[in-house]
């Protein structure tokens, strides 16, 4: 059985060292400023913002360039591997659609584009999945059936502290229904089927906060819990805290986050994932 | 007052009824400010005179269109019509009076007073099986014994007017009553205003059928005042937050004949959310009880039982709160064969503001009423079905708009639920938890919950002067209203204001949402806010254009 080379974009932020213990091929997404652009992942959020501040117009994102996935596609065949593709939601990013062209230009018999139909951290807990699987030995086939499985198992749900950069960027699917909303409200948000998608419209951000810890799975086997922000360390820090004491046993990983997801959820986020294994 | 007259007429026509509505619309004019004045608290309230007026309003124009000659289809007419056109908690009981009217004098072209007294008895039935949870002291009760007064004295061979004063004098015994009846009346030493209404409508009738209407009429409301309906609604909502009766159980009796009467009796004592409709002897029953199998066993006894349904409300309750974040999603998809799945929701706001407000935050429909200003039943019914849902939610966001919003609950065919938020703030928080691709029922939960756990504070004025905590409140002081209760007083509005905020506030609280009255000007609001905003720099506050009257500010703090 050939080996498998797992490979994906900045969006899942995954951890230096896991890309290098698991030999991940990672393909940085493009953010463009007016005056140039940056590669997703190389530039520190804080930087990042300060450089957003200073430009007139938010930055846009864009996915790689095709050539740069047909490069990598037919060098890993190349070299005899096969090779699984995971990738941001395609509602939210063309990534998908550029890598599906590349791996049918190079050789789709050997080629699997897994739709993560999520962003950052459970975007990530697949992509790793993938990478054990392909360690351990296993073949394409069945390293994309435990991809899926975690993508069902997995949930997702974020606070932006504004509506205003989803919107900006286009990002704001089921969300849309809440930018006229008069009252101040603290939306909980989630990404289902590739989607943002609204949970709850909830006034304050402690009742948020309470809502998403709300939505942890309640059986399971074992549960694997990841948080993020977007330079809101210290609400994301009580986040941390309070599913530490709801759930003690969950193993709890935090995430980190860079520009291209960033610009899309906006300064003051925060983010849970939630992953029940049955 | 006078006392027996020259002999009446041994039958009632259909044109003695006319002239009767006719004479009780003019006494209500004159005297609906007298019922009005009448507040159990020095606070704008139900309006009950202006309700009951208005409810008769509707019936006189029948009456006037009228041509025909039958007693029991003119009736019927105006039954129908008091039905669609009641305002008001009182305007939908009396209506409720006038359907049992018309129930007794079915099929009749006259009525012999015998016939017109079994036909008041039919209206206190119809009256009390109206409300869900029947207080004693209020109109029903001067209904009853008006009823009562009535049958006494057509069993002793009285005519039509003899009849009516019995009938009178009866309920005014009663009304003298009432004050010690709800601890409320007696706080504030008044009558019950419904009941007055009640009684001045009944002297408009016997007055005009004597061709009598001058100025023989003393108005009692000088020396009764009141009005019912907080007293009312405070039970109701009780209930309506009561989660220990979690079945939900429906199904139908066939072959209880006319027993149903009976039958509601002992199964208002098992349970709560009682609806009990008896259709030519086939019963439906719907109850929310802690014993389902204490219901059917009591239903049983009364016929064979087909369609029973028992839904267990906790567990729907649980699974909203627990089923999340399963593979298979926490949530079903939106349905996308049509509209038909989906649920509408009709607001009741008073004020351009709110009406914008709850527009945006996702209401369908928005039917101004509210605080002494009750819609009309059929306004919200015609939103009702406006919308183009089979289900339907409606926010009544005051406790004297409930029995409107019941009524159209009664009337609308499509399937309506009447949702436990009796203030704007319990309204913006039930509307907010609303989920379009949840069922009704998980709905219905949710919203009431979320508007269980909002904070309404109302400043407002004292319409007469009052006494609370022996402090004298004075007329038009303003009123600070925390959850109903006056907690602060005073001649400074934003003082009133200030002070409210900060008895409503608590430790966990984060914000604050001022929502600026039709009469408030914006400079005193924007100062309130910066004040609230100084004394707690950590609390959010935000100030909205709410544009309702008689309300300076209508304050949520969560």
């Amino acid at each position: 059985m050939p080996d498998v080379a797992v490979v994906t974009d900045t969006t899942a932020y995954l951890p230096e060292e896991k890309v290098h213990q698991y030999g991940i091929t990672v393909i940085p997404i493009i953010v463009n400023f007016e005056d140039g652009f940056i590669y997703d992942g190389m530039v520190n959020l804080r930087e990042f913002f300060d450089r957003v501040e200073r430009s007139e117009r938010l930055p846009v994102t864009s996915q790689p360039p095709l050539g740069q996935f047909i490069q990598i596609y037919e060098k890993l065949v190349g070299d005899g591997k096969e090779v699984v593709s995971i990738h941001i939601s395609s509602e939210l990013s063309g990534t998908v659609e550029s890598a599906r062209t590349a791996a049918k230009m190079v050789d789709e018999s050997k080629i699997t584009v897994v739709d993560s139909l999520q962003i950052l951290g459970p975007m990530g807990y697949q992509v790793l999945e993938a990478a054990e699987g392909a360690l351990a030995g296993l073949g394409r086939r069945e390293i994309v059936e435990r991809v899926e499985k975690v993508r069902r198992e997995i949930s997702f749900y974020f606070l932006p502290a504004t509506l205003d950069y989803l919107k900006k960027g286009g990002r704001i699917g089921g969300a849309e229904a809440l930018l006229g909303t008069l009252l101040q409200i603290r939306p909980v948000l989630c990404i289902k089927d590739g989607r943002v998608e609204v949970v709850d419209k909830i006034r304050t951000w402690k009742k948020a906060v309470d809502r998403i810890l709300q939505e942890m799975p309640r059986q399971y086997g074992a549960l694997r819990v990841g948080v993020g922000h977007c330079l809101a360390p210290d609400a994301m820090e009580q986040v941390r805290q309070a599913i530490l004491r709801e759930a003690p046993e969950a193993v709890l990983d935090v995430w980190t986050l860079g520009p291209a997801i960033g610009i899309h959820i906006g300064p003051g986020a925060i983010g849970v994932a939630y992953w029940p294994k049955y | 007052m006078k006392t027996q007259t020259d002999a009446g007429p041994v039958f009632l026509t259909a044109e003695d009824f006319k002239k009767m509505i006719g004479g009780a619309c003019r006494l209500l004019e004159k005297e609906k400010e007298t019922i009005n004045a009448i507040n159990v608290f020095p606070v704008p309230d139900g309006d009950t005179g202006t309700n009951l007026r208005a409810t008769l309003k509707e019936v006189e124009e029948v009456c006037f269109g009228y041509k025909g000659d039958s007693l029991g289809e003119l009736s019927g007419l105006v039954a129908s019509r008091a039905l669609l056109g009641a305002r008001g908690n009182s305007g939908v009981i009396f209506s409720q009076l006038l359907r049992g009217i018309a129930r007794g004098l079915q099929g009749k072209k006259n009525a012999s007073a015998r016939e017109l007294s079994k036909a008041l008895w039919y209206s206190v039935v119809f009256a009390y099986r109206a409300v869900s949870n029947p207080v004693e002291g209020t109109i029903l009760s001067v209904g009853r014994e008006a009823a009562r007064g009535a049958s006494k004295a057509a069993r002793g061979g009285a005519d039509i007017h003899g009849l009516l004063e019995e009938a009178i004098s009866s309920g005014k015994e009663m009304l003298a009553l009432t004050t010690d009846m709800i601890p409320a009346l007696k706080e504030a030493g008044v009558v019950d205003a419904g009941g007055m209404g009640l009684i001045i409508f009944m002297e408009g009738c016997l007055y005009s059928l004597r061709n009598d209407v001058g100025d023989f009429w003393e108005p009692v409301g000088r020396d009764f005042e009141t009005g019912h309906e907080p007293f009312l609604a405070r039970q109701k909502q009780a209930a309506c937050f009561n989660l220990e009766n979690i079945y939900c159980s429906e199904l139908v009796i066939k072959g209880a004949g006319g027993r149903d009467k009976e039958l509601r009796r002992i199964l208002e004592q098992q349970g709560e959310s009682l609806l009990l409709v008896n259709q030519g002897g086939i019963i439906k029953v719907h109850i929310h009880t802690g014993e389902p199998g204490r219901v059917i066993s009591t239903c049983l006894q009364y016929g064979t039982l087909h369609d029973l349904k028992i839904e267990n409300m906790q567990e729907q309750h649980s699974h909203l709160s627990t089923s999340a974040g399963k593979q298979e999603g926490w949530q079903p998809l939106p349905p996308k064969n049509g509209q038909a799945n989906k649920t509408g929701i009709i607001v009741i706001a008073p004020g351009d503001g709110l009406k914008k407000i709850f527009l945006s935050l996702g209401a369908d429909e928005v039917v101004p009423g509210g605080q002494s200003m009750n819609p009309r039943v059929e306004d919200v019914l015609e939103a009702t079905l406006k919308v183009p849902y089979r289900q339907v939610i409606i926010l009544p966001n005051n406790k004297n708009v409930q029995p409107v919003a019941r009524q159209v609950q009664e009337l609308c065919e499509k399937e309506v639920t009447v949702l436990g938020a009796f203030t704007v703030p319990q309204g913006l928080a039930a509307l907010l938890a609303f989920k379009p691709t949840a069922q009704m029922t998980d709905n219905k939960i949710a919203m009431e919950r979320a508007a269980g756990g909002v904070k309404t504070g109302e400043v407002t004025f004292a319409t007469r002067s009052a006494t609370v905590a022996d402090t004298v409140i004075k007329q038009g002081d303003y009123l600070g209203l925390f959850d109903g209760n006056i907690c602060s007083w005073g001649k400074d509005l934003n003082g009133v204001a200030f002070d409210l905020a900060q008895k409503m506030r608590g430790e966990d609280d984060e914000i604050i949402t001022l929502l600026q009255g039709r009469d408030t000007p914006y400079e005193d609001a924007a100062s309130l806010m910066s004040l609230i905003k100084e004394a707690f720099p950590l609390l959010e506050v935000e100030l909205k254009q709410g544009g309702q009257p008689l309300y300076y500010y209508i304050i949520s703090v969560e």
